[in-house]
């Protein structure tokens, strides 16, 4: 044994003396820099060889290698380094974490910049924070992420997100949404991304950062950039996810059977009371109301007579009992618990030459909404190749299939809209047909029969929101193509030319079938079909200069880019249905309708941009865009727009390097003007008249939108002034920043009389200015080798204000706009309570002189026609914000986000229908258990009475609400496998997490979502869901 | 050097591709056309015209009752006593506010909207027309049968519009309340509220050039086959159906005379009656509209609500009953009994889901009752009868009257003598003839209130807690619709006071 181990020793000698006389061995060790600790298993690798090892259990390593070489140390979750050898013995290497650092890169447009080198005002999310939040739309991950950034809940539809205003209001009827940018060309259906394939997103808030895509960064831009590979070690990860999805936010408390029959025999007698003309007495219109309820109801659930269900006192007859209580609940009938699952792949990565991105993923979210869904299979590729120094080119390419079924959640009255009709369903209405006995009537086959007729008025009588479900169709199915290429020629040392391309391709189909049983589609049957199809390219080219003078460091940037947008509309519609099953519109005999059309839109713009620093301390940047769009006519469709920026750098200043506390410093100012065109029509400048065929006769009629050739772009001017602050090693870090927006030229649709037949006209006229403080703070309260706890909050405030109007006023809905008012201030009768004497709703009304001006005192009213209009309230909060908790120890990762807001109203007009009593059948909240009675009754909920709804439930003040809400909108918990086992098994790494999304809201009433709409409004809809999702990540 | 002839290779490149061609950015969309386009030839102007026709029977505001002209014909009966709504159904035409009353002030409803809505709509479209024609390319007698009926709706969208947003027109004042704004061009479009008076001044001027244009022979330019174009005799209905709310007797008598020899439209068959109002074909309907199968109105249409058949649920759960007292006094031998069935047991329905009610209607019905595809109608030559007999017995010409009285109900009841009635009784056998001869069809709530009648609903089979309203004086400001306050907003010379 000896032998034969003493000659294996020589010959190893030998071999190595001859192949490798010059090679030495290297000791060494490899720690993390942060915190010190030793790295084990990091891999070491000799450059241009497939000469390796690793560090041990201790992080310490020994490697034979050339004295020249070039050794690359790299471990996953930290920086590679390359380190020559240079004839050392021992190497010891800090290793860098992957993590937020000032030598990260923020993401602007048309490229980079260094995080210290940015001069603008922006919030970027990596993927790393997207790792242990498993989202569908992954924009739903940008909540709570940044400081002036107001988000409106995502429904509960899959795939749907909510949307996004950056610093205020831009526009009154023009888009404030901002502009979407996906790989340098505009793009908005982020739902069709996987979440997997997000390098980063990166929020532009102020004019500065967005200027260069001027045209339309009015409202900020959302940055999007898709993964490329990155490192010389192949990554390759596996994800699996399982999750269920139920109602996020519980239904309004409602009346049950028992509390509803003798209200609504309340509001019947009262209103035979009422009535005009009527010649009723408390008595007989008791005993009449008593007598006939049941036929206004149209449906007794009770073991007794339709006459004997209330009793002439109007309490509920005490031998009265449901015959079926199981069968009533329409709320939980339209729900359930839906499955999601998620399955996905990736690898990447990089060569001196070359890099690469490949995933694959697929995903089924099923809503809590009975049969909604959404089933979405992703694939992307993305190369990029640098054959030799001066050429560099690449290509991104992505294909999305999706398949949804949708809850039609439309209008927020439609018979088909599940939210509407459960809500609104009285509690008296089974679900099933049942006999007088209340046993379920069943058909040949034993199955229970739904029941659709005997309902009362406000029941949806003759419709059922449960078989409409179930036998319709609402399907989508949507193709996409996405893909980027790009050629870049290095001219000269720091000159650059890139051409720049892009194309998308979306393509919905909504198949709808509706049955011939019960519906809309009743009695023939129909099938519709809708093909929705965008086409988008985009094409630019870019001159860049980088240059340094000494320490005066320069880049510059002049380029032109295109823009092109077809959207091409086809509908089909057909009834009368042949076979039962076939839901193709060859199946229906006749043509309802047959249509199609194509709307264009384009752009062009050309673009300058220079940014100068000195010695990394002082900054100056300018931009200049001069862009054109096709939705104004061709002598007002030009518009400039500029920008400056400049900010300082105070803590690499000489007298500051004895203040070792701060680590960052930075004053940072910048003002720039952003245009927008978002108009909702393509073609709001021309005078038109639309095609009205009457008959096999051709017909054109005028249109109700008046052109305008005048009308330009919208302007927003904005000033921003931050300093962003870093302590004790970024400790203790922040930023507090103030910005006042000005948009002037809105684009205003301006109504006009409707006896000019002509409804509205769009003109720029009006001006209005959003001004605000952003406060965030970020700390690490305790900070250790293994336990981190980092706190974020941050605070907004923001003022919305009209400066100037085409007239005094305009009123839309709940709002009035008037100068010195913002556009979200409700202009509403005022309530003035309840008369204690007749149970009549009051409302406030102005005392006229003789000369009908007003005298500033005011009396109360029942008449609501009378009632005088004032300013109540607004939906803008007090201020708004988010409160992040991470809490990192060993290998377990925890965090915790809240969002939060304080103040603002919001106008709960689905409250008030359900306390709304106009029809029969209709359910009712239980506060109208609060009703006023009888004289001497001091409430504030008025008396019902059928007749005179309209008087007792006008729209006024009654109905605002506090919006202030806290909500818990996430909670994660990762737990990392020690390095030690994963790589026993050959692993990078082995990752298990869980996540639960919308966890629970505190708000001021139960059913009440005040994150529905910016504007303070509620309606009926797919309200949001709570996700709970566990995964597995394996990296190999 | 090799590099800078790359360079500049590569910046011509550049250059030449750094710029997009002139009309780029020119889009035109599909869906729609420039409106100088509309207006280059008569052809095309006549295109706008079939616009105006198509619009009076579309659907609006995504809201079911609001379908047009035919809608406002089913408000004016809900709004009437003769017509019954057995139990609220699913809300529309009931809760909507019509049979109830309960909307006529509102300006901020649906109800007082819509009209409104229509009207301006039709009188905008006039005036382009009429601003326009002039200066199109074709013949001079195709631009004059253009402007009759651009002026034909513009009189008649007047007379619809200070009917029920003024007050009764009334032959003995002066008419000087405020009605709506007068916009006759396209260029003042912005004007304040004109008085009852000059409204209807101009609606008989609108009114008189409109039969004038088409009674000239050389103006039909085309022979319709459509009913839904105006001819002259129409225009004359419309003129003898203003004069006859203005109680001008003596040129309703002459214009609805004028209607009845001009007219190619023949009295219908009694067998034609039962037929179910559906077809245009019918030979008494002077104007109305011819719906293809794939411009059907679903929900939204006539009959989705008011015939008899089609599977709504509206219909199936609130058939359209008649007014029990009104039934009583039409006679036995009339084929127009037949149409209601005062057992509500007597009708074969389609299936067992549609309820019954006493008083129901048969008179209007769908050929499939899958589909509310019908003709409407919005004339026809019975009602000519009936002003021309009402005119004469104002003007006391009993003869007269007997004679137009008879010639129309002895089509419908084969036993019917002639009248010998004179004074206030034959005023009264005509006005129950009338509401008899055109129930359902758009003219109770306006007969009220230009008889300056009360409203009551008692003593018959209307259910109060449905109807609600069961009496209105004559005269009450609820007979005046509120005007909408969109307009208010809009209009700066009409004040937010203007509905108190």
């Amino acid at each position: 044994m000896r032998k034969t181990k003493l000659f294996l020793c020589l010959v190893t000698m030998l071999v190595s003396l001859l192949a490798n006389a010059q090679n030495i061995t290297v000791k060494g060790s490899v720690a993390d820099k942060g915190t010190g600790e030793p790295i084990p298993y990091a891999s070491i690798q000799l450059k241009g060889t497939l000469t390796g090892t690793s560090t041990d259990a201790n992080g310490q390593f020994v490697i034979d290698v050339p004295k020249n070489g070039t050794l690359i140390f790299s471990f996953v979750g930290y920086q590679y380094q390359e380190i020559s050898v240079n004839g050392r013995l021992i190497i010891n290497v800090d290793l860098v974490q992957e993590v937020a650092s000032l030598d990260e890169v923020v993401f602007v447009a048309f490229g980079t910049v260094a995080k210290k080198d940015f001069t603008g005002s922006a919030v970027a999310l990596e993927s790393k924070k997207l790792e242990n939040r498993p989202l569908t739309n992954v924009t739903n991950a940008l909540e709570g992420l940044s400081a002036g950034v107001q988000f409106t809940s995502a429904s509960g539809q899959p795939g749907s997100s909510g949307s996004i205003r950056i610093r205020g209001f831009g526009s009154i009827n023009a888009s404030s949404s901002p502009l979407y940018v996906v790989d340098g060309v505009p793009y908005d259906a982020i739902s069709n991304i996987s979440a997997d394939d997000i390098e980063n997103i990166t929020i532009l808030k102020d004019a500065a950062s967005s200027a260069l895509y001027g045209s339309r960064a009015a409202n900020g831009v959302v940055l999007v950039t898709t993964k490329k590979g990155h490192s010389e070690k192949l990554n390759f990860e596996v994800k699996v996810n399982q999750g269920v999805s139920v109602r996020g936010i519980s239904e309004y408390d409602r009346l049950d059977a028992d509390q509803y029959y003798p209200v609504m025999w309340e509001s019947y007698r009262n209103s035979l009371l009422s009535a005009s003309g009527s010649t009723h007495t408390m008595a007989t219109a008791s005993a009449a109301a008593s007598k006939n309820i049941a036929s206004q109801l149209m449906n007794n659930p009770y073991n007794v007579a339709d006459n004997q269900i209330v009793l002439e006192d109007g309490t509920l007859n005490p031998n009265a009992s449901l015959l079926y209580s199981e069968d009533l609940d329409w709320s939980k009938a339209i729900a359930r618990t839906g499955h999601k699952q998620e399955y996905s792949i990736n690898a990447g990565g990089a060569t001196d030459k070359s890099d690469y991105y490949m995933s694959l993923g697929y995903l089924k979210e099923e809503g809590y909404s009975i049969k909604s869904y959404m089933e979405r299979a992703t694939a992307r590729l993305n190369m990029n190749v640098q054959p030799k120094k001066w050429l560099k080119a690449g290509l991104n390419l992505s294909g999305t299939m999706a398949n949804s079924n949708i809850t039609n959640t439309e209008s927020s009255s439609g018979y088909v809209n599940p939210f509407y009709f459960s809500r609104n369903m009285g509690p008296i209405y089974p679900i099933y047909q049942h006999d007088e006995t209340g046993n379920y009537v069943l058909d040949s086959n034993g199955e229970k029969i739904y029941e659709w007729t005997n309902r009362g008025a406000g029941a949806n009588s003759g419709r059922h929101i449960i078989a409409e479900t179930l036998w319709n169709e609402n399907l989508y199915k949507r193709n996409i193509l996405n893909t980027r290429a790009y050629m870049d020629f290095n001219i000269l040392k720091g000159l650059k030319l890139s051409f720049n391309a892009g194309y998308d391709f979306r393509n919905y189909l909504n198949t709808v079938y509706e049955n011939p049983t019960v519906g809309d589609g009743s009695p023939a049957g129909r099938s519709k079909l809708t093909s929705y199809r965008y086409d988008t390219w985009n094409f630019n080219q870019l001159l860049t200069y980088k240059g340094a003078v000494g320490d005066h460091n320069f880049d510059l940037l002049i380029g032109h880019e295109s823009y092109k947008n077809d959207y091409k509309y086809i509908y089909g519609i057909k009834q009368g249905i042949v076979a039962e099953g076939n839901t193709e519109l060859i199946n229906f005999t006749t043509i309802n309708s047959l249509t199609s059309y194509l709307n264009k839109y384009r752009t062009e713009g050309y673009m300058a941009r220079a940014n100068y620093n000195f010695n990394h301390k002082y900054y100056l940047s300018a931009s200049f865009r001069r862009d054109a769009t096709s939705r104004f006519y061709k002598d007002s469709r030009w518009g400039n727009f500029w920008s400056v920026g400049g900010s300082w750098r105070m803590d690499q200043e000489s007298f500051m390097a004895d203040a070792t506390w701060v680590s960052n410093l930075k004053l940072r100012a910048s003002y720039g003007s952003v245009g927008n065109d978002g108009t909702d029509s393509w073609y709001s400048w021309q005078s038109l008249y639309g095609i009205l065929n009457n008959a096999n006769e051709s017909g054109f009629i005028q249109s109700t939108q008046a052109g305008n050739k005048n009308l330009k772009w919208e302007v927003n001017r904005s000033f921003d002034l931050a300093l962003e602050y870093g302590l004790f090693n970024n400790r203790l870090s922040g930023q507090i920043e103030f910005f006042h927006r000005i948009s002037d030229n809105l684009l205003f649709e301006v109504p006009l009389p409707m006896s000019s037949g002509v409804l509205s006209q769009w003109q720029n006229i009006g001006t209005m200015y959003n001004q605000g403080l952003e406060v965030q703070i970020s700390g690490d309260i305790i900070r250790n080798k293994n336990f981190n706890w980092n706190m974020t909050v941050n605070v907004t405030t923001i003022k919305n204000e009209i400066t100037k109007l085409p007239q005094e006023s305009i009123i839309s809905g709940t709002k009035k706009y008037m100068v010195g008012h913002s556009m979200y201030d409700f202009w509403l009768r005022e309530s003035a309570g309840v008369d204690p004497n007749t149970g009549d709703a009051l409302y406030f009304k102005d005392v006229l002189d003789e000369n009908g001006e007003v005298t500033g005192d005011r009396i109360t009213t029942n008449d609501y026609n009378a009632a005088t209009y004032y300013y109540v309230g607004t939906s803008i909060p007090d201020f708004w914000g988010s409160v992040q908790n991470t809490v990192t120890w060993k290998n377990f990762d925890f965090s915790m986000l809240c969002t939060y807001q304080v103040g603002g109203l919001v106008y709960d007009s689905v409250y008030a229908s359900l306390m709304s009593y106009s029809s029969y059948g209709s359910s009712l909240h239980v506060d109208i258990i609060n009703r006023w009675k009888e004289t001497g009754d001091v409430t504030d909920v008025p008396r019902i009475d059928n007749g005179r709804n309209n008087y007792q439930n006008a729209g006024s003040s009654r109905w605002l609400t506090d919006a202030s809400y806290l909500s818990i909108r996430n909670i994660s918990i990762a737990y990392n496998l020690p390095k030690s086992l994963v790589s026993k098994i050959d692993l990078s790494g082995i990752r298990v997490y869980a996540s639960a999304e919308n966890v629970y809201s505190f708000t001021a009433r139960k059913g009440m979502d005040p994150q529905y709409s910016f504007a303070g409004t509620q309606s009926n809809v797919y309200s949001p869901a709570r996700i709970i999702t566990f995964g597995l990540n394996i990296q190999f | 050097m090799k590099i800078s002839l790359k360079i500049f290779a590569l910046l011509a490149l550049v250059v030449s591709l750094a710029s997009c061609s002139e009309d780029f950015l020119e889009t035109t969309p599909t869906s729609s056309y420039d409106q100088s386009f509309v207006f280059t030839t008569t052809d095309n102007a006549f295109a706008a015209l079939n616009g105006m026709h198509k619009s009076m029977v579309a659907q609006y505001n995504s809201r079911q009752n609001l379908g047009g002209y035919p809608s406002f014909q089913i408000a004016m009966d809900c709004l009437g006593e003769d017509l019954v709504f057995p139990t609220a159904g699913n809300g529309w035409w009931t809760n909507t506010g019509e049979v109830k009353w309960s909307a006529n002030r509102n300006p901020n409803g649906w109800m007082v909207y819509f009209p409104y809505q229509l009207c301006y709509k039709l009188i905008s479209n006039a005036n382009m027309i009429l601003d326009n024609i002039d200066a199109a390319e074709g013949p001079d007698n195709q631009k004059n049968m253009i402007k009759g009926q651009a002026l034909a709706y513009r009189g008649m969208a007047y007379s619809w519009l200070v009917q029920l947003y003024g007050d009764r027109y009334n032959a003995n004042s002066a008419n000087d309340g405020l009605a709506v704004p007068l916009v006759i061009n396209t260029v003042e479009v912005m004007k304040p509220q004109e008085t009852v008076a000059n409204i209807y001044a101009q609606i008989v001027t609108d009114l008189e050039q409109s039969i004038t244009y088409l009674s000239d022979p050389d103006n039909s330019y085309i022979s319709f086959t459509s009913k839904s174009h105006i001819v002259a005799s129409t225009a004359m209905g419309l003129r003898a159906r203003a004069a006859l709310t203005m109680q001008d007797w003596a040129n309703a008598k002459k214009y609805a005379e004028m209607a009845i020899n001009t007219t190619s439209a023949t009295l219908m068959s009694q067998t034609q009656y039962t037929q179910g109002f559906n077809n245009a074909d019918n030979p008494e309907w002077m104007w109305g509209f011819e719906m293809i199968p794939d411009q059907t109105m679903y929900f939204y249409g006539y009959m989705a609500y008011m015939s008899w058949n089609f599977n709504s649920s509206n219909i199936r759960g609130c058939p359209k009953c008649i007014n029990s007292l009104l039934y009583n006094k039409i006679s036995d031998t009339d084929i127009r009994k037949t149409l209601w069935d005062p057992t509500g047991r007597a009708f074969t329905m389609p299936s067992s889901s549609y309820k019954r009610y006493p008083y129901m209607n048969k008179k209007f019905a769908v050929e499939d009752y899958s589909s509310s595809v019908a003709d409407a109608n919005y004339m026809r030559l019975g009602e000519m009868y009936l002003i021309a007999a009402e005119a004469c017995a104002n003007l006391n010409d009993a003869t007269g009257a007997a004679n137009h009285l008879y010639t129309l109900v002895s089509t419908r009841d084969k036993s019917y003598t002639k009248t010998v009635a004179t004074g206030a009784a034959l005023l009264e056998e005509i006005y129950v003839q009338r509401r008899i001869e055109l129930w359902g069809e758009g003219f109770r709530f306006l007969d009220l209130k230009r008889l300056n009648l009360p409203l009551d609903r008692t003593g018959a089979n209307h259910d109060e807690s449905v109807s609600l309203t069961m009496k209105v004086p004559a005269g009450d400001i609820l007979w005046k619709y509120a005007i909408p306050q969109d307009e208010i907003d809009a209009n700066d010379y009409i004040e937010s006071t203007v509905n108190d």
